[in-house]
């Protein structure tokens, strides 16, 4: 199958407003000129230029049939399953070249601004060597001092690096910063095997069974649960000794929870709903509560079950009841 | 080939230099008498001095004779003074002459650190020197009998055919004749060696202790006597030789009796208390019957004495991890919530079902890891299988059950050392039975359920029967009852069951025992296996399943097989044979005169399905079906014909012939869950429960199949069975188990009790907080409180 680069038609249009929006801003704040136009456009653009969702897929040379389909269906699946607002760009076949990508990533560089998320997914063979780790593409490979380079050039400052390709454990010394996630579907350099992690990876993206605490959010936590625990029954299915122990490490400027990687249900529609949004942001402080009393558990297991179930339960009610305004304002009823 | 020869030779002294420790006990606890003529006198006196029982006196003997010229002699010295290392070296050395006497006393030292196929080797290579050498045949036997391999038997008597005054061989075949319940031929073998020793003044201490062996199974040391005159004969001979206990113990255990096997393995290591050998069996035999402390001590007593026992070692290892095991108890009545779960449609009204008659109580032992999904299963299943059994048996129990499931496979071989024929997947001893668990083994590789009720028959029948049963009874009886009364329907018999019985190979029930015992082909203890079972259906069919019932009653007075069957069925044991034959070839008649066929279809279907030619699957299969509808394992027909039908988009036949294989227990895991989904959609909930059900007992450990049943009783307002399959799930650790919390705090809710309903749902919200359920029955249980 023949594939190119692409970039979806609704990230190129909300890419365009985005840059639009952007420059308006831009003028607007300098000169404060046409504010009939600012008064149009804000409601849109201060939504979606206020956190901006930009994914980059590469898909990595195959070397023979089976593998050039398995990273096909893996990034296919991918870039089927990301939210419409989200803008996917996929370097596949010819167009996966080290030039190409880094084309892209400076462009990206001069686009993005700190509030963006941006996610860089490799799918393929990797591989390592004294000098370095190598992403298998046509012509010059891509290499860690690339992806440090791209990365590090970004003004995003919510970043999620996964490369899901052997040998890639060797990577995460020096891809690791603390506004940004590096997932490996290795440990180690040492593991060189061909992996199955990107199959499980891409499946996570879109699966509710990845949703484990239920928001309607793929987290990037969450996917890399759902993945490392399917490569483990892979493997155990099969009854053969895992050569690859996927690795995750979130920066300590990140909360992996709240990487939003994919939104499902009725939220996949709903993100620009202003009612829904500032539920939502209720949500989120309830959810941290409720994540600091789990912290407080763990680290006091000496608490009593019944003094901590009552405080969860006042945690839990609360967050009950306040989904229930979120299902109402999302027209659902209970 | 003398390249090949010293290769091994090498090798041997290699393993036998790293495995050996130096001298390990100064004079032997037990005692082999050497029956050769090519014994040297020296030897030979110090032998007799050693029979006479005055050690002292032979270890000086045996040390004289270490400055021997002869190397030979020198060795055996070694090998009597239990110097191992020696001992090897010096037969490796008496061996560059190529003696084939030399490689056969050297294969007795390997015999005597249990490294029995090391041993057969040097008895082959003997053989290969000196074509027909008796002591090394005789030697090979041995070798081959301790592996209860079946050839022996035949080796001895070609042995015997040749040379009518081999001792030795005589013995041995005497042995295996005893093992065979051929008590008659037995007897005239001990009296031929009996009275050969006597005119030569051979030490007949091992023909006594074979004499008593044939006591034993005859039935003269029961009824209330403890001693035999073989005993004593053997005891005034030589007040220290214990083998006159270790050697008949062998007979009570290989016929169920271990607590009498115990009791002369005690006498044993009283009469010498350096036998290392029944310290070892004495400690694995009270292990058996639940002795834990006493096992314990004389495992380490064995240790001790003989560090090369893998038996021993393997014992002590598992009595280690068997202390870490969770236990159990079953009530001695069925408490509704152990409800064995395929029976769907009984009211789930808290009311214990069947016999409310006190049963048997069971310990049951398990991995911790497991307990919590498997335990609520095993637990009902055995108490089911004790209400069933008790009563067709009219037997109680008389003390509780112990049930051992094991998750390491090795750990349950380690329970069935030295104890030959018996199944892989589950052994009783008494009131113990040991098991593999279901993850033991790969999923669906064996149907657990079947073979708890399989192992809980042999209980309940050897309890009834004193311990008396002959080994095709109590497997035909076990197999009867998993065939008519277990979990599974399945009756298929294998494909080599189906040959030997076209081929006329089905022994005689005289001689059936040696099917399990001394199988002399491949495959023949699972042919045996179900011969036996064939033949308990077929009295059972014939005389009704009282007559069976009878016939155990009448072997626990110890009566022979052809009384036993005369006095039930009122047929000599000949005619039993001839017309279970008969009825047998005429209930299988379509199968076995299609049988080429029959088994030559797969490899046609085979290239069928590759190639998708779907209707051309359909009619083979559909005639598969017709010659032996039974096959309900990998390649049955019924799935060939149900992909079939699938593949001919005619999925509601697909569904209709899967449920039919089910039927005829078809129990195939993921066939099974698949059969679940499909009667989902199709709305047929009440199969899908059955089917999810079966699953239980041979795949327990898929979270979703539980909590879909789980959901499925919810539906059915069976709130306790419910919660059985939620606790399932939870035992199963899974990483997220909201679902199962869930359904937990549902079936609570059902069952009005809110405070367990609360703090589950609490658990289900705190695995996945935004369980849009869960939040609803919180907000509903926290009103439920408040309007309280």
């Amino acid at each position: 199958m023949k594939r190119v680069c692409r970039t979806r038609s609704t990230t190129i249009a909300i890419a365009l407003a985005i840059a639009l929006a952007r420059t308006l801003a831009r003028t607007l704040a300098r000169a404060l000129i046409l504010p009939v136009l600012v008064v149009l456009l804000l409601p849109v653009t201060w939504s979606v230029a206020a956190a901006a969702d930009y994914v980059v897929v590469v898909e990595g040379l195959g070397g023979n049939e089976d593998y050039t389909q398995a990273f096909g269906d893996s990034v296919a699946a991918i870039e089927a399953s990301l939210n419409d607002s989200t803008a996917v760009t996929v370097f596949a076949a010819a167009d996966a070249t080290t030039d190409a990508v880094a084309h892209h990533m400076t462009q990206l560089a001069m686009t993005l601004t700190p509030t963006d998320q941006f996610s860089l997914m490799l799918i393929g063979h990797g591989n390592a060597t004294q000098r370095g780790y190598r992403f298998n593409v046509r012509g010059a490979d891509i290499t860690d001092a690339h992806l440090v380079q791209w990365l590090n050039e970004l003004p995003a400052t919510r970043q999620l690096v996964v490369v899901a390709t052997s040998a890639s454990g060797g990577l995460q010394k020096a891809l690791a910063a603390p506004h940004r996630i590096v997932v490996t579907a290795t440990k180690s350099a040492q593991e060189q095997n061909a992996t199955q992690f990107h199959r499980y990876w891409s499946q996570a993206l879109n699966d509710q069974a990845a949703d484990s605490d239920r928001n309607e959010i793929i987290s990037a936590d969450e996917a890399f649960e759902f993945a490392t625990q399917s490569v483990a029954s892979h493997y155990r299915d099969k009854n053969l000794l895992a050569t690859e122990h996927a690795v995750f490490t979130a920066g300590t400027d990140i909360v992996s929870r709240r990487y939003v990687i994919n939104r499902t249900g009725r939220l996949a529609s709903l993100e620009d709903d202003s009612q829904v949004r500032g539920l939502l942001v209720q949500r989120d402080r309830i959810e941290d509560e409720f994540h600091a009393l789990l912290k407080n558990r763990s680290d006091n297991p000496s608490w009593s079950d019944d003094d901590y179930y009552a405080q969860l339960e006042v945690v839990l009610l609360k967050l009950a009841r306040l989904q229930l305004d979120i299902d109402a304002a999302a027209g659902e009823s209970p | 080939m003398k390249n090949r020869v010293a290769t091994l030779r090498c090798l041997l002294y290699l393993i036998t230099y790293m495995c050996c420790l130096p001298v390990v006990q100064a004079m032997p606890g037990s005692m082999t008498v050497a029956y050769d003529t090519l014994r040297s006198p020296g030897l030979k006196a110090c032998d007799d001095t050693l029979f006479a029982g005055d050690r002292d006196a032979a270890r000086a003997c045996y040390a004289q004779l270490s400055t021997s010229d002869s190397v030979l002699e020198r060795a055996e010295s070694a090998h009597a003074l239990r110097d191992v290392k020696l001992a090897n070296r010096l037969y490796r050395e008496a061996s560059r002459t190529d003696d084939p006497y030399v490689l056969t006393r050297w294969g007795y030292l390997f015999l005597q650190t249990h490294q029995v196929s090391d041993a057969a080797a040097l008895f082959r290579e003997a053989i290969q020197l000196q074509p027909g050498f008796i002591p090394a045949r005789i030697a090979l036997a041995e070798a081959q009998g301790r592996e209860f391999q079946g050839e022996a038997r035949q080796s001895l008597y070609d042995v015997i055919n040749e040379d009518p005054e081999a001792i030795g061989a005589l013995l041995l075949l005497a042995h295996i004749e005893l093992e065979l319940q051929q008590l008659e031929s037995a007897k005239r073998l001990l009296d031929a060696a009996f009275e050969l020793a006597s005119t030569k003044q051979i030490s007949p201490l091992e023909i006594y202790a074979l004499y008593v062996a044939h006591d034993i199974l005859s039935g003269e040391l029961k009824n209330g006597r403890n001693t035999t005159e073989w005993m004593d004969k053997a005891l005034s001979l030589n007040s220290n030789y214990s083998d006159i206990f270790v050697i008949p113990a062998h007979f009570f255990l290989i016929t169920y009796r271990y607590r009498e096997a115990v009791e002369l393995y005690q006498r044993a290591v009283k009469a010498d208390p350096a036998h290392a050998d029944a310290h070892s069996k004495l400690g694995i035999n009270l292990f058996r019957i639940n002795d834990i402390f006493g096992a314990r001590f004389h495992l380490q007593k064995a240790y001790q004495l003989d560090p090369f026992n893998v038996e021993t070692v393997n014992t002590l290892r598992l009595l280690d991890d068997h202390d870490s095991m969770r236990v159990t108890w079953t009530a001695n009545t069925p408490q509704p919530q152990d409800k064995r779960p395929d029976e769907p449609d009984q009211p789930d009204d808290g009311h214990a079902h069947g016999s409310a008659k006190p049963l048997a109580r069971a310990l049951i032992r398990m991995d911790h890891d497991e307990a919590e999904a498997l335990e609520p299963y095993v637990k009902s299943l055995t108490q089911d299988a004790l209400a069933v059994l008790t009563e067709r048996y009219a037997f109680k129990l008389q003390k509780p059950v112990t049930l051992e499931l094991y998750h390491n496979h090795d750990d349950f071989a380690v329970r069935t050392v030295s104890t030959p024929g018996v199944g892989l997947l589950g052994v009783t001893f008494g009131y113990v039975v040991a098991m593999d668990s279901p993850k033991a083994r790969e999923q669906g590789e064996f149907h657990w359920g079947s073979t708890l009720w399989h192992e809980l028959a042999h209980v309940v029948t050897l309890e009834a029967a004193n311990h008396l049963l002959p080994r095709w009874l109590s497997e035909g009886l076990s197999v009867y009852e998993e065939w008519h009364t277990g979990p599974l329907p399945s009756r298929e018999l294998p494909l080599q069951v189906l040959q030997v019985l076209q081929d006329n190979g089905f022994l005689g029930v005289d001689m059936l025992d040696s099917g399990f015992v001394r199988p002399t082909y491949r495959g023949q203890v699972t042919v045996s296996y179900n011969q036996a079972g064939l033949l308990c259906t077929y009295i059972a069919d014939r005389w009704g399943h009282d007559a069976l019932v009878g016939m155990l009653h009448d072997y626990g007075k110890g009566l022979s097989t052809s009384e036993v069957i005369l006095r039930n069925l009122k047929i000599s044991t000949h005619d039993l044979d001839r017309e279970f034959l008969a009825a047998m070839r005429q209930q299988y008649s379509v199968i076995l005169a299609n049988l080429d066929e029959w088994s030559g279809i797969p490899m046609v279907m085979d290239s069928l399905i590759q190639s998708e030619q779907w209707q051309r699957v359909e009619r083979l299969s559909r005639r598969q079906l017709d010659l032996y509808p039974d096959a309900v394992g990998n390649d049955s027909a019924w799935l060939t014909l149900a992909d079939s039908l699938d593949a001919q988009q005619r999925s509601d036949e697909a569904l209709v012939t899967l449920m039919a294989w089910f039927e005829k227990g078809g129990h195939l895991p993921e066939r099974l869950l698949d059969l679940a989904s499909r009667l989902k959609v199709s709305g047929a909930d009440k199969d899908a429960i059955r089917v999810l059900e079966a699953l239980n007992w041979v795949a327990p450990y898929h979270a979703q199949a539980h909590i879909d049943l789980g959901d499925y009783y919810l539906q059915r307002d069976k709130p306790r069975k419910a919660l059985r399959e939620f606790n399932a799930t939870l035992g199963l650790a899974e990483v997220n188990n909201s679902d199962a919390w869930f359904g937990r705090a549902q079936s609570y809710h059902a069952l009005a009790q809110p405070a367990q309903a609360k703090r589950s749902v609490l658990k289900a919200l705190e695995a996945a907080p935004f369980h849009r359920e869960a939040q609803h029955l919180l907000l509903d249980i926290v009103s439920g409180e408040s309007v309280e």
